[in-house]
């Protein structure tokens, strides 16, 4: 027995040293060369097969139109797919993934040029866009969103072509709101395809240099953590291993949900311009997609992963890549610590060791490994104030507020939509999730500025109301739909309703609200709930 | 042996057949008026609006969408515009035979979208505004809209008989008694269809109305079959009131008389409310407006005179000749029948099958014999 026992400690070691020998060669972001000759010749090819009998091809290997034009993978899908209907171009869907693949590396965005851009991107829902240019809301943001006209890069001629398409599929785009009352067609083809070329030129700085710069290998070990709207933070671990070439990988996931949900699955992604990864993966057979963009140095990602079937669902995640070198505190459950009440709280990182502390708190260690240490807390300190938490030398890069009781919740989205769906319809439902945020007044006690303390999700109490008077006349809180403990509405069905006023659909002008009760103080925050229609089309970039 | 017996049988059927439509649509002759509708995608509907009886279905042959109608002086035909606003179709509503047909995307390398069509008065021309764009082999290139006259004899492959250079964004054409044609746009303007000159018969975009905002009236449907008057809701804001005041926003009614060719504009409301279309009460005292809201305007002393809700939303309003009976239409596949008087709800027709007749227009007729 005893001889088993210290056979299995030096096989365990030795594995463990081999396994941490391995690791900590592998987990170095390795760099993948950008484009090949090879690649760039088997683009070209595969450009002339499907393209060239409209696009005309130089010697140099460019095409008209195409050759000018950059966008996100999602954009270039989206034009063939437009090629697809309008034009009746037959395309094999392999050759459709790779024109996609190979136009977004050679003709792809930065990191920098899609930053900005990112939430509309990553099919987030109940984005407010903001109004940076009121002329190019009205011109173009009045159909579709702005992202989708910031996530391309043209010349002036290809936005003038792009304006030109406009007039030639869609009748009545001169006769809109917000385009009858002005010469839209001279407008467009004029100040405002001039102005974007400006904005949005085909030729960037950041382009050039990101295509000078190497291209990272993302497989390895890493460390997962995100938050689920209205439900709480999950965190986890990814392992991510090369499927083919230097840019398909595949994954698997074993991943901690809130209220102890154990979630595993596993999946596969590819990665666009050397930064934009795009998953699928399956997590306790519930099929998600991922969105995320890669950093330059290739060591984190950051975006959303959402549910197929309904992508208003989602995680907004952060990955780190495991490295020896990295110790590193991700994320702390809750983000905030109220007086009087031992909390359990979770710190998820890499490589944590050492001892835990948060400054003004008692802390038992429960549980320690180098990704989770989970604590009991007590605070000691003067509340509402914010607290570091350090773990050996790792330092939390977010204040940690200790706070005696919630001063005042908001709701997030301040301005929500759903949509109506089902019903024998053609389109799911868009469901709208709610989320209170409880808040302190920081040092100046006035509820608003710019020193209040944000403390994290809090659990509420949610009901809704007509918004107001028409809506009431309307009964659209009886028809619109309901919501749910967690914060979620949930729309009707879709379909004109006989037993509505008008026969309408069932759409609503709602307020949220939300009660917040604790040791006696009860706080209530509001938002708005639009309760509209279908969209008909959904492309990736609406 | 067995051929010719098949043969026989199926002259025998069709002869029936013909009878029974000749019984069928000799109550034509009976009808006073008539109502004529289209729907999605091929059908086009001959309605007797007093007997709420949907007389005919016609299918238009290989359809997408019937859009306006333009009945032709006579009342026998209608041409119809149809297959994403790009070819416009004449029916022979006896028979439902085509008498003509005309695509507009007549030169090889355009697409065209129509916009608006009218009829001369003795129906021997159709007037078609056309916004065509140039398809290339790689890139669209947008051109100038042009008005294209046809002759409605040229048949079932009609060619432009001669075309001219038109402003773009008119919405709605119509002609006068005197076969001026008029074209409401930016601004309405009146066209000699000889020559095709304009001018601006009424400012719109251009008004120079004191402390009135420019004014936005789209307008797509017809509404002067039984009262001889063009009109359409127009919407305004007084820039004389703060922003923040609702009453800000006017709601007038402006209108052009077809045989006077005067114009004219009243305001009734000062508050914001959609609504589509408005049709004349052939005595010009009233009028009828409607989208979600059936409303009676007083077109004297100009006011709301009262106000129903719909059942669901209507697109366009029309009116019987004896001015009893405010129809309205459009959006799924009833119109519905108020009374001119009290706005009090006296029927309804369904279209059989429930059609959706979407933004086709209702056009009432008046078929000489």
């Amino acid at each position: 027995m005893q001889i088993k026992k210290t056979l299995y400690l030096i096989l365990t070691a030795c594995l463990s040293f081999i396994l941490f020998s391995c690791s900590s060669e592998k987990n170095e972001p390795k760099l993948t060369s950008n484009i090949t000759d090879e690649v760039k010749k088997a683009g070209i090819e595969l450009i002339s097969e499907n393209c060239s009998g409209c696009h005309i091809a130089s010697k140099q290997g460019s095409f008209s139109r195409i050759s000018a034009i950059r966008k996100t993978p999602e954009g270039w899908d989206m034009n063939i797919v437009r090629m697809m209907i309008f034009h009746g171009v037959e395309i094999e869907k392999s050759d459709r993934r790779k024109l996609v693949k190979y136009l977004s590396d050679t003709q792809g965005l930065a990191p920098s040029e899609t930053a900005g851009f990112r939430d509309i991107l990553e099919r987030k829902h109940n984005v407010i866009e903001p109004t940076e240019d009121q002329d190019l809301m009205n011109m173009c943001a009045r159909c579709h969103t702005y992202t989708r006209v910031a996530l391309q890069r043209r010349d002036v001629n290809e936005w003038q072509n792009l304006v030109h398409m406009h007039l030639g599929q869609w009748a009545s785009i001169e006769y809109h709101m917000l385009a009858r009352e002005r010469d839209w067609r001279a407008d467009a083809l004029g100040s405002v395809s001039e102005k974007l070329a400006k904005k949005y030129p085909f030729e960037t700085e950041a382009w050039n240099e990101w295509q000078k710069t190497p291209w990272k290998d993302m497989s390895g070990e890493w460390r997962i953590i995100g938050h689920i709207a209205g439900t709480g933070d999950i965190e986890g671990t990814m392992s991510i291993s090369k499927a083919q070439g230097n840019d398909q990988y595949k994954t698997s996931f074993t991943l901690n949900f809130p209220k102890g949900e154990k979630v595993t699955g596993g999946g596969k992604a590819l990665v666009y311009s050397g930064y934009e990864w795009r998953g699928t993966a399956k997590l306790n057979d519930v099929k998600y997609r991922q969105i995320w963009a890669a950093s330059s140095d290739g060591n984190s990602m950051k975006g959303r992963f959402f549910k197929k079937s309904n992508p208003e669902e989602g995680i907004e995640i952060t990955a780190l890549r495991k490295q020896d070198t990295v110790h590193t505190i991700m994320s702390v459950t809750p983000s905030s610590l109220a007086t009087r009440t031992e909390t359990e709280i979770t710190i998820n990182g890499i490589n944590l060791s050492g001892d835990v502390h948060i400054e003004g708190t008692k802390i038992t260690v429960k549980s320690q490994t180098p990704d989770r240490i989970v604590i009991l807390a007590t605070a000691e300190s003067t509340p509402d104030q914010s607290s570091k938490v350090t773990i050996g030398k790792s330092t939390y890069d977010k204040a940690f507020p200790i706070y005696k009781a919630v001063d005042y919740i908001k709701i997030t989205p301040e301005y929500g939509i759903s949509r109506v769906g089902g019903g024998g319809g053609a389109t799911a439902k868009v469901k709208a999730q709610f989320e209170a945020i409880g808040y302190l007044n920081g040092k100046d006690g006035v509820k608003g500025t710019k020193d209040d303390i944000r403390l994290g999700m809090v659990f509420v109490t949610w009901s809704h109301e007509n918004f107001n008077e028409d809506a009431a006349k309307m009964q659209d809180k009886k028809y619109a739909g309901i919501l749910t403990k967690r914060g979620t509405f949930i729309p009707a069905i879709a379909g004109p309703n006989p037993v509505r006023k008008y026969g309408t659909n069932n759409v609503g002008d709602l307020r949220i609200i939300a009660v917040y009760e604790k040791n006696g103080v009860k706080l209530t925050a509001e938002a708005h709930l639009i309760a509209t229609v279908q969209r008909w089309n959904n492309p990736p970039i609406p | 042996m067995r051929n010719i017996s098949v043969q026989k049988t199926i002259i025998k059927i069709v002869i029936s057949s013909l009878i029974a439509a000749s019984l069928f649509l000799g109550s034509f002759g009976f009808a006073k008026e008539l109502l004529v509708v289209g729907a999605r995608p091929d059908k086009l509907f001959i309605v007797d609006m007093k007997a709420r009886k949907v007389l005919k279905k016609i299918i238009i042959p290989d359809s997408t969408g019937p859009q306006t109608i333009i009945p032709s002086p006579d009342g026998k035909i209608a041409y119809v515009l149809t297959n994403h606003m790009r070819q416009i179709v004449g029916i022979e509503l006896d028979e439902g035979k085509i008498v003509f047909s005309a695509d507009l995307d007549y030169k090889d390398d355009e697409r065209t979208w129509n916009y608006a069509i009218a009829i001369s008065p003795d129906g021997k021309e159709l007037y078609s505004y056309d916004i065509p764009t140039r398809i290339h082999l790689d890139r669209y290139e947008s051109l100038e809209p042009r008005l294209t006259v046809f002759k409605t004899d040229a048949g079932k492959d009609a060619k432009p008989d001669r075309s001219f250079a038109m402003p773009r964004r008119i919405h709605l054409m119509m002609v006068a008694d005197s076969g001026a044609l008029y074209a409401m746009g930016w601004d309405f303007y009146k066209v000699d269809v000889k020559t095709g000159k304009y001018e601006t018969a009424y400012p719109l975009r251009n008004w120079k109305l004191k402390n009135l905002s420019q004014p936005d009236a789209l307008a797509f449907w017809p509404s002067w079959d039984n009262n001889g008057i063009f009109s359409t809701p127009i919407y305004y804001a007084r820039t004389d009131i703060p922003e923040d005041d609702m009453s800000r926003f006017r709601t007038g009614v402006l209108s052009l008389n077809l045989k006077t060719e005067k114009f004219d504009m009243i305001e009734f409301q000062a508050a914001p409310e959609i609504l589509f279309t408005t049709v004349y009460h052939p005595d010009h005292k009233t009028a009828y407006a409607a989208y979600n809201t059936l409303l009676k305007i007083d077109l004297v002393n100009p006011k709301t005179l009262k106000r129903i809700p719909l059942e669901h939303t209507y697109y366009q309003t029309n009116i019987s000749a004896d001015g009893t009976e405010v129809y309205v239409g459009g959006t799924t596949c009833d119109i519905a029948v108020y009374s001119s008087k009290d706005l009090s709800k006296k029927g309804q027709v369904l279209l059989p099958g429930c059609p959706d007749m979407g933004a086709t227009v209702m056009r009432i007729i008046h078929p000489k014999d």
